[in-house]
């Protein structure tokens, strides 16, 4: 991976250069946590590089909770444009990265249906990722056999702080070219050195803190052979259908269509998130439910991040983010309900 | 990357061009489209009402390419009562599809194909069996066997006559309880399972029904000694988006809008819940 040294005084003129790729949202520290910023001119020149990922999951940087898809009968609609405001988003960790990879896979690459809406904001956003300086008390992408860093192939450039200055890895063609104007000095033996010891630290930190939920067994084998477990009784007694989990996950992309009037006797197509949890997410006409009860509700969620999503594109959907665990009023941790699975 | 796409959630106008009355419960659109439309057999369209929403068909008309579609609908739910109590000829509705594998036509050449239908559930099949008749040559036997509530409540009575003279085709009826003047057999579709009269090795089967037909028909059918690969059940439930993208219509790993929804009982019956 191609790499080189942008020291602290140029961030100025890195984002700056970038500003011409597109609107400049930069993941920020906030009195309310890690957030997603769009910068101003004058914020450029300072950069408070994040510890730990932001608290919104890094789908929301391409879709809405609700949004539009389609008026119908109006064939403007029928086919979209896929040029749309191009934006740069600087300082996306792993867990969110994997994420992206994850929603492509079925919104992007799948080969029959190819989503015009993700598609059009994905191709004309710049991702940048950023190492982890820290962890989380609810962070265990360890688990899901992820590095605390930028590894995947979904970013186009990404940032690692060193020596006052940062590490530039270039991810992709678009990033290059995106840097292209910019004059930097490759990297030192030395910065790799300090940034290699820093993730070395970080990653024995995620290690420490999960280790009591290692389990022997694969995530997909456990979820898939264990569909009676009490562990399943157990952690999803807790739940309240708040759908939180669902809504906070970086990976989740379940949602509905619906329809309502429109302007001059059009109707208008919407989609908008919607969440497993709920009970009448599978309810069909003739009052059917696959999936009436609770805990079948609670199951479905680890069965396709874990069993379905993993049958089809062999990796899970989870990216071990911990924003369902920090988020949940029921107090459930994934890491629990999955160690449980092996022994209950 | 090209410079527009396809929506893949924008619907394309198909104006109701008639309406037939199959039962009081069940009727059947007819549909005429600004182009061609192209299906198989089994699979499905989601069928919009404009400023309602839409659900999820399996066209009855003749599989091909056509700008004529029909669709034949029970008053079942929301949108289907909306479609039963509000649409008329003459209305625009929208559809958008096909979605879906459709039934493995190839699979069944050279061999019966036994097909067992219940309620509003001949309305797929009557897809497949304009197919089948197609390529009847191919086939060795295609076996009808349909029951309803009551005469009253069976779809496609115009056609039983022409069915039954299509060649190495048998139609049989059956009625859930006895009615005034029906002298044919009387039980729930098994009924017409006992003393098959056919060759079960070389024999597909392909069932549309409700889940609980569903369920009892591939029970009977293991009794008889079919094996889960010969079965083909039309496992319709909520396909929302007909993508395989929004996940509430599976069975286990199998999206039913996606990889079915007609599916080989083999693939899915050791998932929970395959008959709810």
């Amino acid at each position: 991976m191609p790499a080189y040294f942008l020291s602290g005084d140029k961030i100025g003129e890195f984002t700056r250069l970038l500003s011409t790729w597109g609107s400049i949202y930069r993941f920020e520290n906030t009195p309310q946590g890690v957030r997603l910023k769009l910068l101003t001119e004058d914020e450029y020149g300072t950069y408070d590089f994040p510890a730990v990922r932001a608290a919104e999951p890094a789908k929301f940087i391409f879709i809405k909770a609700r949004k539009k898809v389609a008026e119908y009968f109006n064939d403007e609609w029928r086919y979209l444009d896929l040029k749309v405001e191009p934006k740069v988003v600087i300082g996306l960790k792993q867990c969110d990265l994997r994420a992206i990879k994850i929603w492509d896979n079925v919104f992007k690459d799948d080969p029959d249906y190819k989503d015009a809406h993700y598609i059009s904001a994905r191709e004309n956003t710049l991702l940048i990722g950023a190492d982890c300086l820290d962890i989380a008390t609810t962070c265990f992408c360890n688990l899901m056999d992820l590095e605390p860093y930028p590894t995947d192939n979904t970013f186009d450039l990404s940032l690692s702080p060193a020596n006052n200055g940062y590490v530039l890895f270039i991810g992709s063609e678009k990033g290059a070219n995106a840097i292209a104007d910019l004059d930097l000095p490759d990297v030192s033996t030395e910065n790799l050195a300090e940034i290699d010891q820093r993730r070395k630290i970080i990653k024995e930190k995620l290690e420490a803190q999960n280790s009591k939920y290692k389990t022997a067994e694969t995530y997909r084998n456990l979820v898939e052979k264990n569909p009676d477990s009490k562990s399943w009784d157990i952690h999803g007694s807790t739940c309240v259908t708040c759908a939180a989990c669902t809504y906070v996950c970086p990976t989740c992309f379940c949602f509905s269509i619906y329809d309502v009037p429109g302007k001059d006797g059009l109707t208008d197509r919407f989609i908008a998130l919607d969440s497993c949890k709920y009970q009448r997410f599978s309810f069909m006409a003739g009052g059917l439910n696959p999936r009436g009860s609770l805990v079948e509700r609670f199951k479905h969620r680890y069965n396709h991040k874990f069993f379905h999503y993993n049958w089809r594109y062999g990796i899970n959907a989870c990216t071990g983010c911990g924003r369902c665990i920090e988020n949940c009023m029921g107090k459930i941790d994934m890491r629990e309900t999955l160690k449980d699975l092996e022994s209950k | 990357m090209p410079e527009k796409i396809e929506n893949i959630y924008y619907p394309l106008p198909a104006k109701v061009t008639n309406i037939i009355d199959e039962t009081p419960t069940i009727k059947t659109y007819r549909f005429k489209l600004n182009e061609p439309f192209t299906f198989r057999a089994g699979q499905f369209v989601q069928l919009t009402v404009p400023n309602y929403g839409e659900a999820p068909f399996t066209p009855s008309s003749k599989p091909g390419t056509s700008d004529e579609l029909e669709i034949t609908i029970l008053n079942a739910g929301r949108l289907t009562e909306i479609l039963h109590n509000k649409t008329i000829e003459g209305d625009t509705l929208g559809i958008r599809g096909p979605f879906g594998k459709g039934y493995p036509m190839d699979k069944f050449k050279g061999h019966n194909v036994l097909v067992v239908g219940g309620g509003v559930g001949l309305a797929p099949l009557r897809s497949g069996l304009y197919s089948l008749f197609e390529n009847v040559d191919e086939l060795k036997r295609i076996s009808i066997k349909y029951g309803a509530r009551s005469p009253n409540d069976q779809v496609f009575r115009y056609q039983y006559e022409e069915w039954s003279k299509m060649p190495k085709t048998d139609l049989s009826l059956a009625i859930d309880v006895p009615y005034p003047g029906w002298s044919g057999t009387v039980g729930v579709v098994t009924v017409l399972l006992d003393n098959l009269d056919i060759d079960i090795p070389n024999t597909y089967v392909v069932s549309c029904g409700p889940e609980i037909m569903l369920k009892f028909v591939t029970y009977k059918l293991l009794d008889l000694g079919f094996k889960p690969e010969q079965i083909y059940l039309s496992m319709n439930r909520r396909m929302s988006c007909g993508l395989g993208l929004c996940h509430r219509c599976n069975i286990g790993p199998y999206y039913l809008c996606k990889d079915g929804p007609d599916m080989c009982y083999a693939k899915i019956k050791d998932y929970p819940n395959v008959f709810s």
